[in-house]
C-alpha cells in the first residue's frame, strides 16, 4: 500500500502530536519513511489495556523523545500539533456537519456490525469443527470396537457422548426433517438455525429452510447469504485508531493551522543527540543501561549499540565515579561510553570511555 | 652496585618512610612547574604505581604542553608518559587487520605487536571534573608521546625482587621542560626505545582520535586506569 501512493514524509511536513507531554505518531507510513530518510526510531507503545507487555513487540502508535521531535522541526520535517485543541477545532469549532457526522457514525456501526457477523461466524465454525472432530473420532471407535466384537455400535451405549445425537447427525444428510431429535439436539439446532439467519446476506436469495438441518461447514458458510438486521446490542462498538478519514490529515493551505506549537523543550544533552544523529547514529532511550542515550551504528534490527552516552554541559561538573562506572558498564556489556556536549556554539564534543584492561 | 648520588638533590634515606614516600619525595618537581603540590604527588603515586605494579619503562613526567601543541598554554595538571610492556590499546579496526595479515601470510594466532608509548593522566577518584577539563588535556597534548620531553623520574637502579626494603630510591630531581639535559647516570630499567625515531609512527595512532589512560587513585591507594578517546571511537572485541 505505501508503495502505491507518495511517501507523504518527503512531500508535506509531518504532523508529530503532542498528548498530555508525549510526542506521538500514529501513522505506520510515517513512522517507516522517518526510520529509513531520517534514522529516526522512536519507541512503539502499543499495547493492550487489559494486558500492558514492557517488550518491544507493541505496536503503534509510536512515541517520539523530545529531542526526537525537536529535532524533526528544527530539520524542517515535521510539525508539532496540540492534539486535543486540534480535536476540538475541529470536531467541535469548525465542524464537521451534521450529514458528514452521520456518515461517519454509520460507517462505525457498519464497521462494528460486520466484526459482529466475523465473530459469530468464526465461533459456529469452530463450534462445528468440534462436533466433526468428535463424531471422527466415534466414528473410530466404533469401527474398532465392531471389528474386535461384532456388535452393532448403533446400540452401543459405551461412549460417553449421547449416541442419539451422533445417529442423527450420520443419517440426516438431506432430509428435510429429522427423525428422532432429543433436547440437546434440538437447542443445537435453533441455535442453528437463529445462527442461520444472521449468517444471510441480502446479495443472494437462496433459500435457508433445507440447509439449516444439516451441520457440515460447508452448508454454514452458504448461511451468511441472507441478511437479518443484528440487534442494537450484538453490534461491536468500534474506537477508531486515528480520527484522519474525518478530519483533514494536512491542513490546507488556505484554512487556519491547526495549533502549530513551538519547539519542545529538552534536556541539555540535546547537542550531543544532535552530534551524533547528525553523524548517522540511531539513538534510542538508554534506561535500561542508566545513561541516556544508546547509539547504534544503523538499524537497531541489524546492529547491536556502540555507545552508551550522556550529553553534559561543557562546564557541568561531573564526579568522576560516575565516568568510572559507566565505562565499567559499557565494558561490561560490550560497549563504549561516551560523553559529550557543546564546546562552542553549534560544534560538540565527545569522549570514549573503556577500560584499559590494566 | 650503586649510582654516584648527586647530593645536592637527593635528600637521605629514612627507613621509616614507605618506598612510596621515599621516592615522592626524592623526586621534587622543577622550579618552573605551576601546579600544586598534590598534583605533583599525585602523579608521582601513579608513576610509582605504573612502575611497579605494572612494569612500565621510560616514565616520564611532564609539565608543559606537548612542543606540538602550539596553541595550547598550559597543561592543567602534570602528565606521565611511558611504554607500557605490552601494547595496551589496539583499535578494533587494526584488530581486524592484524588478522587480516596473519592469515595471508599463513600464521595462526596474534603476532607480536610493539608496545606503544602511552600518555597517563592522574587523577583522585573524589574529583569531580569537567568536560572542559578533559578538552584541555587532549588540546595541550600531540597524538604519540614525545619520548624526549618531559623530565625522566628515577627509580631505584637496583632492581631487587625481595621487597622495597631492599631498594634504594636514589631520587633525583627530574629535569623540567623539554629536552633538558639529565645527569649522566645511565637508567638501568631499560633503554629500549618503543617506536625509535626512525620508525614512521602506526598510521592507527595518528589516524584514530587522541588517546589518554586515566589513572584515578582511590583512597585504598589502588589505582585503575581508563582509555578516553578524545572522540568517537568504537568500542573494542572483548
Amino acid at each position: 500500500m505505501s508503495a502505491s501512493r507518495p511517501s507523504s514524509a518527503a512531500s508535506t511536513l509531518v504532523p508529530i502530536y503532542l498528548v498530555a507531554h508525549r510526542y506521538m505518531l500514529y501513522d505506520v507510513d510515517t513512522v517507516s519513511a522517518l526510520r529509513r530518510d531520517h534514522h529516526i526510531i522512536g519507541t512503539l507503545i502499543g499495547t493492550l489495556p487489559q494486558s500492558p507487555q514492557q517488550n518491544v513487540f507493541c505496536g503503534l502508535p509510536l512515541e517520539l523523545m523530545p529531542e526526537e521531535a525537536r529535532l524533526l522541526v528544527e530539520v524542517g520535517v515535521a510539525y508539532i500539533v496540540d492534539d486535543v485543541k486540534a480535536h476540538k477545532q475541529g470536531f467541535l469549532d469548525r465542524g464537521l456537519s451534521g450529514e458528514e457526522r452521520k456518515m461517519y457514525v454509520n460507517a462505525l456501526q457498519r464497521q462494528g456490525a460486520d466484526a459482529a457477523r466475523v465473530t459469530r461466524m468464526r465461533a459456529a465454525e469452530r463450534r462445528e469443527r468440534g462436533l466433526a472432530q468428535r463424531r471422527e473420532k466415534q466414528a473410530r471407535k466404533d469401527l474398532i470396537k465392531s471389528t474386535i466384537e461384532g456388535v452393532d455400535t448403533q446400540t452401543e451405549d459405551g461412549s460417553d457422548n449421547p449416541r442419539d445425537m451422533l445417529t442423527d447427525r450420520t443419517c440426516m444428510t438431506e432430509s428435510g426433517s429429522v427423525s428422532t431429535v432429543t433436547d440437546k439436539t434440538i437447542n443445537e439446532e435453533e441455535e442453528m438455525q437463529g445462527d442461520a439467519l444472521l449468517f444471510t446476506s441480502r446479495e443472494n436469495s437462496t433459500s435457508v429452510r433445507e440447509d439449516s438441518r444439516s451441520a457440515t461447514p460447508a452448508s454454514v458458510q452458504s448461511l451468511r447469504h441472507k441478511l437479518a438486521p443484528l440487534p442494537d446490542d450484538e453490534i461491536q462498538p468500534i474506537t477508531p485508531t486515528t480520527s484522519y478519514p474525518p478530519l483533514p490529515q494536512h491542513p490546507n493551505e488556505d484554512s487556519p493551522p491547526l495549533s502549530t506549537l513551538p519547539l519542545p523543550t529538552v534536556p541539555t544533552s540535546y547537542p550531543l543527540f544532535k552530534f551524533l544523529h547528525s553523524r548517522g547514529y540511531f539513538l534510542a532511550p538508554g534506561l535500561r543501561f542508566g545513561c541516556q542515550y544508546m547509539a547504534y551504528p544503523g538499524d537497531p534490527l541489524r546492529y547491536h549499540s556502540h555507545f552508551l552516552c550522556n550529553g553534559l554541559d561543557w562546564d557541568q561538573d561531573f564526579d568522576l565515579m560516575e565516568l568510572v562506572g559507566g565505562g565499567r558498564l559499557g565494558t561490561g556489556v560490550k560497549k563504549g561510553f561516551l560523553i559529550g556536549g557543546e564546546e562552542q556554539e553549534g560544534k560538540a564534543r565527545a569522549f570514549c570511555v573503556e577500560w584499559s584492561g590494566m | 652496585m650503586s649510582t654516584p648520588r648527586n647530593s645536592s638533590s637527593s635528600t637521605p634515606e629514612d627507613p621509616t618512610l614507605s618506598g612510596l614516600h621515599q621516592f615522592i619525595q626524592d623526586n621534587r618537581p622543577p622550579r618552573d612547574a605551576t601546579h600544586e603540590a598534590h598534583a605533583h604527588k599525585l602523579a608521582l603515586q601513579v608513576a610509582h604505581n605504573l612502575r611497579f605494579q605494572h612494569g612500565w619503562t621510560e616514565i616520564r613526567l611532564h609539565y608543559h604542553p606537548s612542543r606540538q601543541q602550539a596553541t595550547a598554554h598550559s597543561l592543567p595538571r602534570p602528565v606521565i608518559s611511558g611504554l607500557p610492556p605490552q601494547r595496551l590499546y589496539m583499535h578494533p579496526d587494526e584488530q581486524i587487520e592484524v588478522l587480516q595479515r596473519q592469515r595471508e601470510q599463513g600464521k595462526a594466532g596474534w603476532p607480536e605487536v610493539a608496545p606503544e608509548r602511552e600518555w597517563v593522566v592522574p587523577s583522585q577518584l573524589q574529583e569531580s571534573w569537567t568536560l572542559r577539563r578533559f578538552g584541555d588535556v587532549f588540546d595541550a597534548l600531540s597524538a604519540v608521546p614525545a619520548e624526549k620531553e618531559g623530565g625522566r623520574l628515577h627509580f631505584a637502579n637496583a632492581i631487587q625482587l625481595d621487597g622495597d626494603e631492599g631498594l634504594e630510591m636514589m631520587g633525583n630531581r627530574s629535569g623540567s621542560g623539554a629536552g633538558s639535559p639529565f645527569n649522566s647516570t645511565p637508567e638501568r630499567e631499560g633503554t629500549v626505545t618503543s617506536n625509535g625515531n626512525g620508525h614512521a609512527p602506526n598510521k592507527w595512532r595518528t589516524g584514530q582520535p587522541k588517546r589518554v589512560l586515566l589513572a584515578t587513585l582511590d583512597d585504598d591507594s589502588t589505582v585503575v586506569y581508563y582509555i578516553v578517546h578524545d572522540g568517537i571511537v568504537k568500542p573494542r572485541q572483548n
